[in-house]
């Protein structure tokens, strides 16, 4: 053995140990603080107290027990005295005697409310200056009021950082209230009318994310040693990774090579990329989520269940009958891994919450998700498996021309109100017109659909696209397929920025700083080469669209715009959620947008639902798609490299997407998305040679034997007959499904 | 990694993989017989808010105030002060129940996205046994209770119990506020409570998802650790290859001592560099 082995487990066991202990550090700091003087370690609280109480505005002769046809109607003047006590309560006065209550030392405490008034009121006074607060506010304490305006129930809810304190803050107001009451009554015992304020029962309480920080303890030593881990195994394992990498690479045939006669989509009797391709135009072309056919499937019916299942049929069943180059290539990687670990996670964070979920009656939802996201990963398999790496290109322009399609279509949407998808579709079968279709959103945007649900989802499918048409543009080989990608360029832009969403403008620019990011001379010149282009495409289709889009991106404007500030205020209010199941979450798409709040965000949704191992896992599946798409960008094959570089970017718009609308809960996203990424696992194998398609278990046509005998030896491009003896896939499998 | 070399890496580890599978039916069966932690029973009951000759045979009487304080009643009955009188009741501790609504008529406004502050005493009550929910019909003094329970009997003993805790509440607030009895409001039950079972699906999904979970992730880790070893011995065969030929280097430049043989030295180097490469 050499010196240079003899040292080595020395050296690692050292590596492990410093991983050990960085992530013992890590994993101290976030569940400790530390402090210097006195040197010491203080327990850093990540959980929170919560109370709740009620209060009765009532008279002294109850006038909910009593029915008296003589006395007048005093309910509804009850209900609106409960209003005016919500409203005391977030005064000034009343918060710092809750706040002195509380032994806060001269701070107050923060009150709001009340909430069920106050959803779905337009705010339209102008926000004017105001002098600065005198009175220290201590956000810890956070006292919420609540009153529905007609019935005379007040409720008071409290966070606190103890369960205790929430309970003491519910108490306190309670006194402060009646004692703000009582002030204002006339001395003596009062008559029947007089206000009393009846205390509901006792104030509950407890403590939420208890064992928050043991969780997050777990989670950041874990993460810390298995990025430690990673980062030892990779350089140890550097030098079979370079020569895996060499020889993959080099197995690799240049896609524009001349190959003879291939057995390629469109050319080719294979019906799988056939049945792909028709899949492809359903996503684009019809609004299938807004299809509920009349047959009974397994929790829905929506038009792209049942193509799916025939469409994984088939390929089982191409799988059972045909052997050769034909059949699908089963196989896992790195995308298939991600997806698999990811469902795994998602199936154990409903189980693990599933007494809780099922109380609540939210295990249905969950199911139907996990179903959901089960053919999600079942339709990537088929993709990965069937398509090949010279189909590659003709899948992406297929794209390219259904996204031209949908974008024309969204803008003739946009100017004539008109949802060419939505209108002839629901005259051949049932379908369920969006509510929001030709109508317009809070802040007055026009809500323009497409074939999609959401115009959300509309302009990220259309910026999706778009990269495949950039490279398409860059790589055109002639003037007239140059131009032909610019016009789409052009068309997608509009289509894009026609349904009036910030997201129209952000997803393509994330898109284009992907490409620049990769090749950055090329696009930027080719970007600024078409800027006016563009610019003029995209006003001429769709005139006052983009003005619209970016003075909702305008600098002052993009954090105050509604739906930007709807957005951020959601993160402050899934706080409990989060606390309450930081690692493995409440279980995958429980958290019923219709019942709780809509978050417009996957990572927040996967995080509330899934916690902090399935949101890893969600960025795993992006990072495992990229960097699969990374190495055969910087490989030898340009023309490889440009189709994964467009791709990278199309997964790369959704990733950025997810950030700003649930991806997941749109199909046409996450179905276009997979079938990105099955081009990407496509583009990393070699084209497989030509050969015969046979059934599973039949054997190959014997050769002739003898000298000069027809059919002996390989077969010459000038042999018309070579086909014919060696395969002859025509003859002998009619049909090739695989 | 192909299909087929998937299957043969697992038939080689039999023991780990049959470890994974036997560990994820042993979780799958464990979900499915933790019968009491799952909520199976479901009872409705409807109490009449009346007054003492009954207003729905007066006809000389209105309804609209008894429709109004059974609305704000159906809220009342959600408070820690009803619910402990139904969970006395029903002798079970008020720990364990929890209640929401109204959500009909004006109601429905309540029925709305919650501040974090509401959402953490909803988060609290989240794994309460009996969750109860009021519904005030619009037009007519009545308020319809549901209660899910762990079973439909516990669930019918809690809705049982609901007519008297509310009653309970309502009396002692009459005889609190001195209510003449000619004017007390009445509660009466209409009939016995309706009770079934509920979520009859749950623990087969449940069932379903931790053994389709345990096992994806169980295989994926035996097909990780397959992966990782086998990378080991390959580098491991790759560097001591590279080692070798470092030795080979060694002796034939010790062995060389003529100026003559410099080139050929240097040959070897670039040969075994391409070799490497």
């Amino acid at each position: 053995m050499s010196a240079r082995a003899a040292e080595r487990p020395g050296r690692l066991l050292s590596l492990i140990g410093a991983v050990l202990a960085v992530s013992l550090l890590a994993a101290t700091l976030v569940g400790f603080k530390p402090s210097l003087s006195p040197p010491a370690l203080h327990t850093r609280s990540w959980s929170k107290g919560a109370a709740q109480g009620e209060v009765l505005v009532d008279t002294r002769a109850s006038q909910l027990a009593t029915v008296d046809p003589l006395a007048p109607a005093s309910l509804a003047l009850a209900g609106q005295l409960a209003v005016s006590y919500a409203l005391y309560l977030e005064s000034d006065q009343a918060t710092q005697a809750l706040g002195q209550a509380l032994g806060l030392h001269g701070q107050s405490v923060a009150a709001s409310g009340p909430f069920t008034l106050l959803l779905g009121r337009e705010a339209i006074a102008g926000e004017r200056p105001s002098p600065p607060n005198p009175i220290l506010v201590n956000h810890s304490y956070r006292l919420l009021l609540d009153v529905d305006g007609e019935r005379p129930m007040l409720s008071i809810y409290a966070e606190a950082p103890t369960a205790a304190a929430a309970i003491a803050l519910v108490r306190s107001a309670r006194e402060v209230l009646a004692e703000h009451v009582r002030e204002r009554q006339p001395p003596g015992p009062g008559g029947p009318q007089s206000v009393t304020l009846r205390m509901l029962g006792p104030v509950s309480g407890g403590t939420i994310g208890g064992s928050a920080r043991w969780q997050l303890m777990v989670f950041v030593f874990l993460l810390v040693a298995a990025l430690g881990a990673s980062l030892i195994y990779a350089r140890r394992m550097r030098t079979v990774r370079v020569a895996r990498a060499r020889a993959a690479i080099g197995a690799l045939d240049a896609l524009d090579d001349p190959a003879g006669e291939l057995d390629e989509w469109p050319h080719t009797r294979r019906i799988l990329p056939w049945a792909l391709a028709g899949f492809m135009a359903m996503i684009f072309l019809v609004p299938f989520d807004a299809i509920d056919l009349p047959i009974n499937l397994p929790l829905s019916s929506t038009a792209d269940r049942p193509i799916l299942l025939a469409l994984i049929g088939l390929w089982l069943l191409s799988l059972a009958i045909i052997s050769g180059e034909a059949r699908p290539r089963l196989q896992l990687t790195r995308v298939h891994v991600a997806l698999f670990a990811f469902l795994g996670i998602c199936c154990l964070s409903v189980v693990l919450n599933g007494p809780a979920l099922a109380n609540m009656g939210e295990v249905g939802l969950s199911a139907k998700k996990l179903v959901l996201l089960g053919t999600y990963i079942a339709f990537f398999v088929v993709v990965a498996s069937v398509i090949r790496p010279r189909e590659v290109p003709r899948f992406a322009a297929l794209m390219v021309g259904l996204g031209v399609i949908v974008a024309i279509a969204t803008v003739v949407e946009y100017r004539e109100h008109f949802n060419v998808f939505y209108e002839v579709w629901k005259k051949i079968l049932p379908v369920t017109i969006p509510e929001g279709l030709d109508g317009r959103d809070s802040i007055g945007r026009l809500n323009v659909y497409g074939p999609t649900n959401q115009p959300l989802e509309l302009a990220a499918l259309l910026a999706m696209v778009l990269p495949f048409a950039i490279i398409g543009s860059i790589d055109a080989a002639t003037r007239r397929r140059r131009v032909l990608y610019t016009i789409a360029i052009g068309l997608l832009l509009a289509g894009g920025v026609a349904t009036s969403r910030k997201t129209s403008i952000v997803a393509p620019v994330g898109a284009v700083l992907i490409l620049m990011a990769y090749r950055p001379r090329t696009i930027a010149r080719s970007m600024l080469g078409l800027a006016i282009v563009l610019g003029v495409i995209v006003h001429v289709t769709s005139p006052g669209a983009l003005g619209s889009v970016l003075s909702q991106l305008e600098p002052g404007h993009v954090n105050n715009v509604l739906s930007t500030t709807d957005r951020t205020a959601r993160y402050a209010a899934v706080k409990p959620d989060l606390l309450t199941h930081p690692l493995i979450g409440r279980g995958y798409e429980s958290y019923d947008p219709h019942k709780y709040r809509i978050l417009d965000n996957e990572y927040l949704g996967l995080l509330i639902t899934t916690g902090l191992l399935g949101l890893l896992a969600y960025l795993g599946v992006f990072a495992s798609i990229m960097t699969a798409a990374h190495r055969t960008v910087r490989g030898p094959d340009r023309r490889r490299a440009s189709l994964a570089l467009g791709a990278l970017a199309s997964v790369g718009v959704i990733a950025l997407a997810s950030a700003l609308f649930d991806v997941l809960s749109f199909p046409h996203v996450p179905y276009l998305l997979l079938f990105v990424a099955g081009m990407i696992v496509a583009l990393r194998e070699p084209t497989p040679a030509t050969q015969p398609v046979r059934r599973a278990g039949s054997r190959p046509a014997p050769l002739p034997l003898g000298d000069g005998a027809p059919g002996d030896g390989p077969p010459s491009p000038d042999d018309e007959d070579a086909g014919r003896r060696i395969g002859a896939p025509r003859r002998r499998v009619p049909v090739a499904a695989g | 990694m192909e299909f087929a070399q998937i299957l043969k890496i697992l038939w080689a580890r039999k023991l780990i993989t049959g470890a994974v599978i036997a560990v994820a039916v042993a979780a799958a069966v464990a979900v499915h017989s933790s019968v009491s932690s799952i909520p199976t029973g479901a009872a409705t009951v409807q109490l009449l808010v009346d007054s003492p000759d009954s207003a729905l045979a007066n006809l000389s009487q209105e309804t609209t105030p008894l429709t109004e304080r059974a609305s704000v009643l159906a809220q009342v009955m959600t408070s820690a002060e009803v619910l402990k009188e139904v969970a006395a009741a029903a002798k079970v501790p008020l720990s364990e129940i929890t209640a929401e609504g109204p959500y009909s008529g004006p109601g429905q406004v309540l029925d709305v996205i919650t501040p974090a502050e509401a959402r953490s005493n909803q988060l609290l009550a989240e794994h309460a046994k009996y969750r109860l929910t009021f519904l005030a019909q619009t037009d007519e003094p009545v308020v319809t209770a549901s209660v899910q329970g762990p079973t439909a009997v516990s669930a019918a003993a809690v809705a049982a119990a609901i007519y008297p805790g509310v009653e309970s509440y309502v009396t002692r607030l009459q005889h609190q506020s001195g209510t003449p009895p000619a004017h007390y409001v009445t509660i009466r039950q209409l009939g016995p409570p309706q009770a079934g079972s509920v979520n009859s699906s749950t623990r087969s999904t449940l069932t379903i998802a931790a053994f389709i979970g345990i096992l994806l992730l169980g295989l994926l880790g035996v097909l990780g650790l397959e992966v990782i070893s086998r990378r080991a011995r390959e580098n491991a065969a790759l560097e001591s290859e590279h080692e070798a030929g470092y030795d080979e280097l060694t002796l034939d430049t010790s062995a060389l001592t003529t100026a003559h043989a410099q080139p050929h030295v240097r040959a070897d180097v670039g040969g075994t560099a391409a070799r490497r490469r």
